[in-house]
């Protein structure tokens, strides 16, 4: 049996069902064992696309999406991918091909470095250097990838490793699997601050999202009378119409989260590694609260914000953990309860804009009102990015997907189908922008021809819309290089692919717009013309502190200290 | 200076993995040793500071195929302390 066929029965024990990927000339062999295996092949227009689809398909299953290229230009292709589902703890496995063996360092037709390239970006990665190396190496990445921090393992696969004979034996799974401790740490130390706490704040990041553990983190805050604040990468662990459930903090998260935050006297953090986006300026970040911190990644104890209780562990398995060793009081906290409850009611601004030209408030507003309890939206990255994070309703069972870590422009369509295809029967919403649109929009001829219906909602203010507000902002109204003053007509497009779409210019027509595009059956492009001058705001640059927030329409602005001394009372 | 006992499998990929985690935290390599110790490979890394071995050692902990990582502990006094300049705004916004 040749090495390919050996590769391709190995993805089936680890339970591969399809992959995405593009043939070259190093990986031919697999392609031709791909060809009668069962496995569904997803043809995409570039190696990126086919990373960010498996990303989207892991973020969606939890469990790896699969991705194969060729060598050279096709690894290249996948960096970006694999660094954007690193940054955000995703398991995806990556397949380049290579050169052959014997032609490694020659600088052959097609050949780069792409293992020592791909280290930085990923978990881990390997190098086959015999077909006989296949079942250990695969099962090892497969365990690697999904055991302890999830995160994208490589495989880099040089020709002749796959087109000759395996004379080898197959392994076992469970000796690879990382090792993580249920819980390790000072758990006694974490539920004595947390039963004397008279102001908590559970903070819940993505890796929630990973553990599975929001039920169990909404079932704690409840026990607590504690609010809960996400961050960008958490948003959606947690139901967001729930009454503690505060909405994302961050540099254009909700003020009444940040409030919140500064207020707590103890912050649970969840699963998150205290980005920047998230702490802003780390000294008037959570200033009177002491933190006990929750990761599964026990290098992340400690490395943003110090003077932490750390406890290491599965998230899912730690905090029924702290529920089991907590009493309830949320009846002793109820004024605490009432202060957030109140502070997240002010926070329900009116951005149901009826002005001209079209505000991106207004196509957020009709995105929470109109998709469905379970749908899954997936962003870009940029101002509609914050806008979605800030302004759209993760309620219910709805998923949303964002890459939060490295911000790649461009991952949001990708992301959107292989989100589709792992849940063929949920609404996938793509917000992007029109700049990140283009990034990957070959992708929406993928999406027509393996027939993945998703939509698409495209903020298109002719901009690179973030970049021009930092410009407006921070570089004194230097305006350079920002603005696309000829785009394509993106519904002619989609209809030249095969898809369909429409172009919206006014605010009564958003509705519209977006039932058409949920109830489409080909790929659909809701081509959004929103305001070029309309900013993402609030913001908090993170050099400020709180008392530089920018407010814009941010209702915060006015208000006095008293007023804000009065929530709940 | 600090000293960073590294001990790790030679499995490919594995000591690239050890030597790029410094780079990535910018954090200089005063000095490499590489030796054999059983089946693994043992690498002496010496950084200026603690403040530098703090925050590489529980990374590097973490690469698959690394066995075990020891703060040696202080070789000799650095001779000046990082100085590291606060970030500029411009820095900030990434």
């Amino acid at each position: 049996m040749r090495g390919a066929k050996v590769l391709v029965n190995t993805l089936k024990e680890q339970g591969a069902k399809l992959l995405f990927g593009i043939p070259g000339g190093a990986n031919l062999a697999i392609y031709d064992e791909l060809h009668e295996s069962g496995l569904r092949h997803i043809l995409t227009r570039h190696e990126g696309g086919a990373v960010h689809m498996a990303d989207g398909f892991a973020r969606v299953t939890g469990t790896p999406g699969i991705c194969l290229g060729t060598s050279g230009p096709g690894a290249t292709n996948m960096i970006t991918g694999l660094g954007t589902a690193y940054l955000d703890s995703s398991p995806v496995i990556c397949m380049t091909g290579q050169v052959s063996t014997k032609m490694m360092g020659n600088d052959a037709f097609q050949e780069s470095d792409s293992f020592d390239m791909m280290i930085p970006v990923t978990k881990s990665n390997f190098k086959l250097r015999s077909p006989d190396d296949i079942p250990a190496v695969f099962t090892k990445a497969f365990a690697v990838a999904t055991s302890g921090r999830f995160g994208p393992v490589a495989i880099d696969i040089p020709s002749d490793t796959v087109s000759s004979e395996f004379t080898g034996e197959a392994c076992l799974p469970a000796q690879f699997a990382e090792h993580v401790p249920q819980v390790k740490g000072r758990i006694a130390d974490a539920v004595a601050m947390l039963n004397s706490a008279s102001r908590p704040v559970l903070l819940v990041g993505g890796g929630a999202k990973w553990a599975k553990c929001g039920e169990s983190v909404v079932e704690l805050a409840e026990m607590l009378g504690a609010p809960m604040v996400t961050t960008v990468m958490g948003k959606g662990a947690v139901p967001e119409d729930h009454p503690l459930s505060m909405g994302t903090t961050g540099m254009h998260g909700r003020r009444s989260s940040a409030r919140i935050m500064e207020e707590a006297d103890v912050v649970l953090a969840v699963a998150t590694r205290f980005s920047d986006r998230t702490t802003g300026k780390t000294s008037d970040f959570i200033p009177k609260a002491g933190v006990i911190h929750i990761d599964i990644d026990n290098a992340e104890l400690g490395k943003n914000v110090r003077n932490v209780i750390g406890l290491t562990g599965d998230c899912a398995v730690i905090v029924q953990t702290l529920k089991s060793m907590l009493r309830n009081s949320a009846g002793a906290r109820s004024g605490w309860t009432a202060r957030a409850i109140a502070m997240k009611s002010y926070c329900q601004c009116d951005f149901n804009i009826l002005e001209s030209p079209l505000k991106p408030q207004k196509v957020i507003h009709e995105l929470s009102r109109l998709l469905p309890d379970n749908a899954i939206l997936t962003t870009d990255v940029g101002q509609h990015q914050m806008f979605a994070a800030h302004f759209f309703e993760a309620s219910g069972k709805r998923k949303f997907i964002t890459s939060g870590g490295l911000g790649t422009m461009g991952f949001g369509l990708p992301a959107a189908m292989g989100a589709k295809v792992a849940e063929p029967g949920t609404k996938v919403v793509c917000l992007t922008g029109d700049g990140g649109f283009q990034m990957t929009f070959g992708e929406f001829a993928t999406a027509v021809e393996n027939n993945i219906p998703v939509f698409v909602v495209v903020i298109n203010n002719g901009s690179l819309g973030m970049v021009r507000q930092f410009q407006k902002q921070f570089y004194n109204n230097h305006l350079f290089a920002v603005d696309y003053s000829k785009s394509p007509d993106f519904v002619k497009f989609a209809e030249a692919m095969g898809g369909a779409g429409v172009t919206v210019e006014r605010e009564s027509e958003v509705a519209e717009a977006i039932r058409a595009g949920l109830s489409s059956s080909v790929p659909f492009v809701a081509d959004m013309r929103v305001d070029i001058n309309e900013d993402c705001l609030p913001m908090t640059p993170p050099w400020t502190g709180r008392n530089g927030t920018i407010y814009g329409r941010c209702k915060w602005r006015d208000i006095s200290d008293g007023e804000i001394a009065n929530f709940g009372k | 200076m600090v000293k960073l006992r590294i001990l790790a499998s030679e499995e490919e990929g594995t000591l690239q993995r050890t030597i790029f985690e410094f780079s990535k935290r910018n954090i200089e390599i005063e000095r490499l040793l590489y030796s054999h110790e059983g089946d693994h490979a043992l690498l002496h890394i010496t950084v200026k500071s603690d403040a530098d071995a703090i925050k590489v050692l529980k990374p590097l902990r973490k690469i698959h195929g690394v066995i075990e990582v020891q703060n040696s502990g202080r070789e000799e006094e650095a001779e000046t302390g990082r100085n590291r300049m606060p970030m500029t705004p411009q820095e900030m916004l990434g």
